[in-house]
């Protein structure tokens, strides 16, 4: 293994990646129960993911710190530059898939007991389960430094777009049919966003790690798909 | 890096070998410098960076048993050539050392000093407003202008090398070549030696040694970097500082081992 000839830079280094997987695992925590809290109505489990959404911010709160001072004391350069830039982004990043959690925690909190809830055949719980993968897939690829396997994540992000498209259409249709239940389907609507924007992140985290390693961002378009109808 | 028409290179070297005795120093450089630039060459102790800067004005020569072979051009015209005149040469390409090194004279007869030997003014106002110009260039003249008659070596550290590159510009030279020219300097000194060396490259091309990554990533726009003899990777230094094409390079830069 390659190491400074200043150990404790390795050090900080370790320490900031520890917490970005720290971090990384708690996002794929609390969107996992958000999915299985959904499905199975339990409407207790949505104010502990509420709550423990405090502890991400405190941790991309304390990646934020240690960039800041990695980057003041040694001045870094090349890789090791990059590798600090990206880990500070990919930390905003999970902070905010974590933000999605909570906010789809709340949303769901208001829907599950609708009396429709369980009668629409709306595949929410497949685009979660869909970009719940895609995260930590994304995850698994910055930690291995594999750009091919990011490369393959930041080109399916148009699989995730077709699929929250397909649930917006359907969630539209049900609107028009029954207007009684427009807010539950409003808040479904946005629940799919929230997962569609997850999608996004994990394309994020993959483009990162191709930067950390190439030094460079891809080269291709990424393969799109519209959802706005 | 796309290549450049001949014409915007101030120097060119090929294939430059240098041998003390037996000894291998510098294995065939291949180095292009672009006018009115600053470039760094770094590189670990011992890998011949100095002995490379050495030989752009053939200061090799003055080192017994050594041999600079390949071609070095500067201006297009081959300064290892029998009839080049070496004492013309050195003041076209002039020189600032490690350690400030004025003469034991006033600052004033410092910077008058090259001038004078190679007879480049009629009278003593015009040696006058050389000895200015070049203090002011070298932005020292703010410092010393009510005190020119004191001794060089009264000065501070900065400031004797600010007297140095004066003693070096006042003789109109091309190229400024630095061997690291602010290591035994403090980091105001450095500072001030830094933003004089940014202003300088608008006159000159100069080329500088130096041990400080910082230093050589804040002032040039190229970059080479030196290892055991040999010149593994050039570019520009953004580059070189953000995405190094080479694994030597990015181990030196970043200090890894391993």
């Amino acid at each position: 293994m390659v190491t400074h000839i200043n150990s404790a830079f390795d050090d900080d280094i370790k320490d900031l990646n520890n917490k970005i997987a720290k971090l990384g695992a708690l996002a794929e925590t609390q969107l996992d129960e958000t999915l299985v809290a959904l499905q199975k109505k339990n409407i207790y489990k949505f104010e502990k993911i509420i709550e423990r959404d405090k502890k991400l911010d405190k941790i991309n709160d304390s990646i934020s710190a240690s960039v800041f001072e990695t980057l003041a004391l040694w001045s870094p350069i090349a890789y090791d530059l990059r590798s600090i830039l990206v880990a500070d982004k990919i930390g905003s990043m999970l902070e905010r898939i974590g933000d999605y959690s909570k906010n789809m925690a709340r949303r769901s909190q208001i829907i599950v007991n609708e009396e429709h809830f369980e009668t629409l055949p709306v595949n929410i719980i497949g685009l979660g389960q869909h970009v719940q993968n895609l995260l930590h897939e994304s995850l698994d690829a910055y930690m291995e430094l594999n750009i091919d396997e990011a490369m393959r994540i930041w080109e399916s992000d148009v699989d995730t777009d077709r699929l929250y498209l397909s649930i917006f259409k359907e969630l539209l249709s049900y609107i028009s049919d029954t207007p009684d239940d427009v807010k539950m389907l409003t808040h479904m609507i946005f629940i799919s966003k929230n997962l569609e924007r997850v999608g996004d992140y994990t394309t994020s985290i993959a483009k990162q790690t191709y930067f950390l390693v190439e030094g460079t961002v891809p080269k291709s378009e990424r393969p799109k798909a519209s959802i706005i109808i | 890096m796309p290549d450049m028409p001949d014409e915007n290179y101030k120097i060119k070297t090929n294939d430059v070998t240098v041998d003390y005795g037996d000894k291998r120093a510098l294995h065939g450089i291949n180095l292009n410098i672009q006018s009115n630039q600053v470039t760094s060459l770094i590189g670990p102790s011992g890998c011949g960076k100095s002995t490379f800067i050495r030989c752009l004005n053939r200061m090799n020569d003055l080192i017994m048993g050594c041999h600079v072979n390949g071609s070095i051009l500067i201006d297009n015209t081959d300064i290892n050539l029998p009839e080049t005149d070496i004492v013309e040469l050195r003041a076209r390409i002039g020189m600032v050392f490690q350690k400030p090194n004025p003469f034991p004279k006033s600052i004033y007869d410092n910077v008058a000093y090259g001038p004078r030997i190679h007879g480049l003014t009629k009278n003593k106002d015009d040696l006058d407003h050389v000895v200015t110009k070049s203090l002011k260039r070298a932005g020292l003249w703010k410092e010393v202008s009510d005190r020119l008659d004191a001794s060089g070596l009264s000065l501070s550290g900065g400031q004797q090398q600010r007297l140095c590159i004066a003693r070096a510009i006042a003789v109109n030279p091309d190229v400024l070549l630095m061997d690291e020219p602010c290591s035994a300097l403090d980091p105001i000194a450095t500072a001030v030696i830094e933003e004089l060396i940014n202003e300088l490259k608008e006159r000159y091309t100069i080329v500088i040694v130096t041990h400080s990554m910082q230093q050589a990533a804040r002032l040039s726009q190229k970059t080479a970097y030196f290892h055991l003899g040999e010149m593994i990777e050039f570019d520009d230094t953004s580059t070189i500082f953000t995405n190094p094409k080479h694994e030597m390079t990015e181990s030196y830069i970043t200090g890894k081992i391993g």
